[in-house]
C-alpha cells in the first residue's frame, strides 16, 4: 500500500483553525450558559482566612457537657456539629421492667461517654477519649407514655396528620428516641454503637436520622445556622436568657417537672426544583434576605419584620404567603425551641446525587398549644411548600434530667 | 466569488449567533401577555373585575392592588389564580385615573411585578405609560433606600446594566459570537485556497 505523508497545505491549516475556533465557541457558550448569572458573595472570601495552624491543645475534643442535672443535656446545649437520632421500638415482650433495665444501661453508658470515659464493656475504649461536647438525650413516644408511664405528667398524643405531609412509615413514630450529638463525628458513631449494643434483647432500631451543621469553629459562636437550601434558618428562637424561656420549654406538669416534649419532622428539600428558583424567588418564598437573613423589610438579621409594610406599588414587601409570615404569630404561646440539623444522604438515582433536607427537631412544654397551630398554618399555605416535603413525623416526651446516681426516666418508671 | 461577500456573510453570522446566544435568559421567566383592562385603556365604567394573563401557569396566591383616583382601594376579596390567569373582583368606583399593581409568582418561584394604569370616564386623557413594567429588582426596601448596597443578585445586575454598555450575559454572548464568526471566516477562507 502506498504511504503518503499527511499534507498540511494552507487549505488544511485554515480548516483546522476553523474547527478549533468553532470548538472554542461551543465551549465558551456552554460555559457562559451554565455559570451562575449573579456573583455570589460567598466566593469572594475574606482576607486573613489563611490556614494558620491551630493550637496543639485539642480543646474541641476534650470539651464536655454535663450529663446529670435538672434537665437532660442536648436541649439548651448549643447545637453540636453532628447528630445521630435513633428511632427505637421495644421488643414485643418488653414491659415496664424491661424498659427500666434498658434505661439504666443506656443512661450509665451515656454518662460515662459524656465524660470521655469508655462505656461498660466498651469494645473500642480509645474512641471514647474525645467526648467533644457529647450529649445523649432520651425520649418516650406516645405508646410508652400511655402504657408504661400512665401515672406521670409525661402523657402526650401523637401528632395529627397535616395536609401537606407525605409521611413514610420508615421515618415514623417509634417507642423511644435517642438524640446523640457531638462536635466530633467519630464520637457520635462510637456512642451510637455502644447505645445500640445496650438495646440487644430489649429493643430494636427502626431508623437512624443523621444530621450536620457547620463544623465546630467554622463560624463565630452564635452565628445562626444555614440549611442545605442556603437560607439563614433559626433567627427567631427562644434563648435561655429570655424571661419566658422556662415557660416555653420546661414542663411544669406533676411528676414531669423539668421535662419537655420533642417534635421530630424529617423534611425533604426538593433540590432539583429549588435549583430553578432564582435569588428573588427564594427570598420572596421565605420573606428574608439570603445574604444575611434580615427580613425583607429590614437591614439586619435580628430586625423585627414589618408584616404591614408596602412598597411603592402598594404591594406587601413581605409576601403574606411567605414562610416567615405564615410561621409568625402574635400569640406569645406559639413559640418553639428549634434545634435543627441538615441531612444529606447520597442518592445516585437523583440528578443532584443526593437526598437532602432537614431533621427538624423542636422542643416545647406544650406541643398542642405551641407547635401544632404553627404547623397547621404552614400546611394551609406556605410558599416554601412548593420545594419541601415532610416525609417523617414523630413526637416524644423528653424525661426530666437524672440526678447523680439515678438513670433517665427513673422517677417516671417508679410510679 | 467577490472579495466582499465573505465579509457580509461573516457579519450576518456574527449577528445571528449574538442574537441566539443572548435570547435564552429572556425566556427563563413568565411574562404578562395580556390584561383587561389594557395599559392606558379608557373605559366607560369600572369593570366588575380585572384580569391578568401570563405566559405560563402561575402559583396561588397572587397579590393585586387596584387604587382609584382618590387613593382608595377598590378590590373586593382576594385575587383568584386559575392556571395562567389572575382575576381580581372590584367594587364600584368613581371616574378617574386608576392603577393596578400586581405581583404573581411563576412555577419557578420568581415573583413577577408590574403596574397597569387605566382611566374610567372621559374627563382626563390616559397617562403616558413610559415604564409600566418595573424591573424585577430586589424588594429590599431598607429605610436608607440604598438599593445599590443590596447584595441581591437581581439588584446588582440591574445597576450593572445601567453602568456598562452590555450586561454580563451580553458580553458572554458577544465573545461566543466572535469565536463562531472567526471559525466561519477561516472556513470560508479555506474554501478559496486550492488544496
Amino acid at each position: 500500500m502506498s504511504h503518503e505523508p499527511p499534507r498540511w497545505g494552507r487549505r488544511q491549516l485554515l480548516r483546522t483553525g476553523a474547527v478549533a475556533l468553532g470548538g472554542a465557541g461551543v465551549g465558551w457558550s456552554a460555559g457562559a450558559a451554565l455559570l451562575p448569572a449573579e456573583p455570589t458573595a460567598s466566593t469572594s472570601g475574606r482576607p486573613g482566612d489563611a490556614t494558620t495552624p491551630t493550637s496543639s491543645a485539642p480543646t474541641t475534643g476534650n470539651a464536655t457537657v454535663e450529663f446529670h442535672g435538672a434537665h437532660q443535656a442536648g436541649i439548651t446545649t448549643p447545637p453540636q456539629a453532628h447528630l445521630s437520632l435513633l428511632g427505637v421500638d421495644l421488643l414485643p415482650a418488653v414491659g415496664a421492667e424491661g424498659l427500666t433495665r434498658l434505661m439504666r444501661l443506656v443512661s450509665d453508658d451515656a454518662a460515662r461517654l459524656s465524660r470521655g470515659l469508655p462505656a461498660l464493656a466498651d469494645t473500642e475504649p480509645e474512641l471514647a477519649s474525645r467526648p467533644a461536647r457529647l450529649s445523649v438525650t432520651f425520649g418516650f413516644g406516645p405508646s410508652i407514655t400511655a402504657d408504661l408511664l400512665s401515672n406521670s405528667g409525661a402523657r402526650l398524643d401523637p401528632l395529627p396528620a397535616f395536609r401537606t405531609d407525605r409521611l413514610d412509615p420508615a421515618w415514623g413514630q417509634t417507642d423511644l428516641v435517642v438524640q446523640i450529638c457531638a462536635d466530633d463525628p467519630l464520637t457520635v458513631t462510637h456512642a451510637r454503637r455502644m447505645i445500640l449494643k445496650d438495646l440487644t434483647g430489649l429493643a430494636r432500631l427502626r431508623w437512624i436520622q443523621d444530621g450536620y451543621r457547620r463544623a465546630h469553629g467554622s463560624e463565630p459562636e452564635g452565628t445562626t445556622a444555614r440549611n442545605v437550601m442556603g437560607q439563614v434558618d433559626g433567627t427567631i428562637n427562644p434563648a435561655p436568657a429570655d424571661p419566658d424561656f422556662s415557660r416555653l420549654v420546661w414542663s411544669e406538669r406533676d411528676g414531669f417537672a423539668g421535662g419537655t416534649f420533642m417534635v421530630v419532622r424529617r423534611i425533604r428539600a426538593r433540590m432539583e426544583s429549588w435549583d430553578r428558583v432564582d435569588r428573588l424567588g427564594r427570598e420572596a418564598a421565605i420573606g428574608r434576605r439570603l445574604d444575611n437573613g434580615a427580613p425583607l423589610t429590614g437591614v439586619n438579621e435580628h430586625d423585627q419584620a414589618d408584616f404591614g409594610a408596602t412598597d411603592q406599588l402598594g404591594l406587601p414587601v413581605i409576601d403574606p404567603a411567605s414562610h416567615m409570615a405564615r410561621a409568625h404569630s402574635t400569640d406569645p404561646r406559639q413559640r418553639i425551641l428549634r434545634r435543627v440539623y441538615n441531612y444529606t444522604v447520597p442518592d445516585v438515582s437523583r440528578p443532584t446525587g443526593e437526598d437532602s433536607g432537614l431533621v427538624f427537631i423542636a422542643f416545647a412544654a406544650d406541643v398542642e398549644q405551641q407547635f401544632i397551630p404553627i404547623q397547621q398554618r404552614l400546611a394551609e399555605l406556605d410558599r416554601l411548600n412548593e420545594w419541601v416535603t415532610t416525609i417523617g413525623s414523630a413526637v416524644y416526651a423528653i424525661a426530666p434530667g437524672a440526678p447523680v446516681g439515678e438513670f433517665v426516666g427513673q422517677r417516671l418508671l417508679d410510679q | 466569488m467577490s472579495g466582499r461577500s465573505p465579509v457580509r456573510t461573516t457579519l450576518a453570522f456574527v449577528l445571528l449567533m449574538f442574537a441566539i446566544l443572548l435570547a435564552p435568559p429572556a425566556w427563563a421567566h413568565a411574562t404578562l401577555v395580556d390584561s383587561s383592562p389594557h395599559r392606558g385603556e379608557r373605559l366607560d365604567i369600572l369593570p366588575a373585575q380585572i384580569q391578568l394573563e401570563f405566559s405560563e401557569e402561575m402559583m396561588t396566591p397572587a397579590n393585586v392592588v387596584v387604587t382609584g383616583p382618590d387613593g382608595s382601594s377598590v378590590t373586593s376579596g382576594s385575587p383568584v389564580v386559575e392556571g395562567s390567569v389572575v382575576r381580581q373582583a372590584l367594587v364600584p368606583g368613581p371616574n378617574g385615573a386608576y392603577t393596578l399593581a400586581y405581583r404573581a409568582v411563576s412555577r419557578d418561584g420568581h415573583p413577577l411585578t408590574g403596574e397597569i394604569s387605566f382611566v374610567v370616564g372621559d374627563q382626563t386623557t390616559p397617562p403616558t405609560d413610559a415604564a409600566t413594567t418595573l424591573p424585577s429588582t430586589g424588594e429590599n426596601n431598607d429605610t436608607n433606600g440604598s438599593v445599590e448596597e443590596a447584595t441581591d443578585g437581581a439588584a446588582v445586575d440591574s445597576v450593572a446594566a445601567a453602568e456598562t454598555p452590555l450586561s454580563r450575559d451580553g458580553w458572554a454572548a458577544l465573545v461566543g459570537a466572535l469565536l463562531f464568526a472567526g471559525a466561519g471566516a477561516l472556513y470560508l477562507a479555506s474554501r478559496r485556497v486550492r488544496g
